[in-house]
């Protein structure tokens, strides 16, 4: 593409993006093995009104993979619940909330901790969190015991090479 | 995810691709299981260049195997994916408990090089 196509696209990505800012997402879903696939393509859709490059979409893949799978391995036990994500737009960046009400977390610090994991399956390495926090600006984690979680995630297009956000 | 196997004279080779998560990690594990224990072949080549998506649970899964190899006396070797799963891949050290070559034929080379050396 020559410079002045690009200009152009990037124009209209920028007019896209104005006009998506009011834009919204409510998800909800069964906490099945096949939504994680489901819930980071959705929000990837979504998110793409901002100008975010490829691997900052992989990026926000991933983060919304691992809160969607911790509801999925952990949040119902006893049998498939319900997850809901909601994405939206603020000040140029998405975000996204995750949110399940089954089990919930204990003890939030620890469960942020590399490599903890209450899974007794030995191939959970429980990196979730820490991917969480790596791939987004910012992670909020509220959780109360046998009433569920919120997973709440933002992320800017170029946050890093703007030295923004983290 | 589709998974093929490819048996050399002293490897296993496991080619992965599409996406590796909650949703495939479960047959991922059953199928290399059970291609680990049909063979005798003393490494498990891991080649995950077409993944195109890994998340930690997918990690997981590889390391898990990593485990199953060692349980039956193997070594195994990993070709990791490219991109952000590839970054998920070094965050997690992977490549502190098993060897990472850049492609099959170094993994194979590495191999003829053991056997003949």
């Amino acid at each position: 593409m020559d410079e002045q196509g690009a200009a152009l696209t990037d124009a209209r990505r920028v007019e896209a993006a104005g006009a998506a800012a009011d834009n919204r997402m409510v998800l909800e879903v069964p906490s099945l093995p096949v939504n994680a696939e489901l819930c980071r393509l959705a929000v990837a859709v979504f998110a793409a009104a901002l100008p975010f490059t490829l691997p900052e979409i992989e990026e926000l893949k991933v983060a919304v993979s691992e809160a969607v799978s911790n509801c999925i391995l952990h949040a119902y036990p006893q049998g498939p619940g319900r997850i809901v994500v909601r994405s939206s737009f603020d000040d140029g960046a998405v975000v996204v909330e995750v949110q399940d009400w089954g089990t919930g977390i204990a003890d939030i610090e620890q469960a942020r901790q590399p490599s903890y994991t209450t899974s007794r399956d030995p191939d959970h390495v429980g990196l979730g969190f820490t991917f969480m926090e790596q791939f987004t600006d910012a992670l909020e984690v509220v959780s109360s015991p046998g009433r569920g979680t919120l997973v709440r995630l933002r992320k800017a297009p170029h946050s890093r090479s703007r030295g923004a956000g983290a | 995810m589709q998974l093929e196997r490819e048996i050399t004279k002293e490897a296993l080779v496991v080619r992965a691709s599409g996406e590796l998560d909650v949703r495939t990690s479960p047959e991922f594990r059953e199928v290399v299981d059970q291609w680990l224990l049909s063979t005798d072949r003393r490494r498990l080549i891991l080649n995950l260049t077409k993944v195109q998506f890994l998340d930690s649970t997918g990690l997981g899964a590889i390391l898990g195997r990593l485990r199953k190899a060692q349980e039956l006396g193997r070594e195994m070797a990993l070709i990791p994916p490219s991109g952000v799963a590839r970054t998920l891949v070094d965050t997690s050290a992977l490549s502190r408990v098993m060897s990472v070559y850049r492609s099959e034929r170094l993994a194979l080379g590495e191999e003829a090089e053991t056997s003949h050396g």
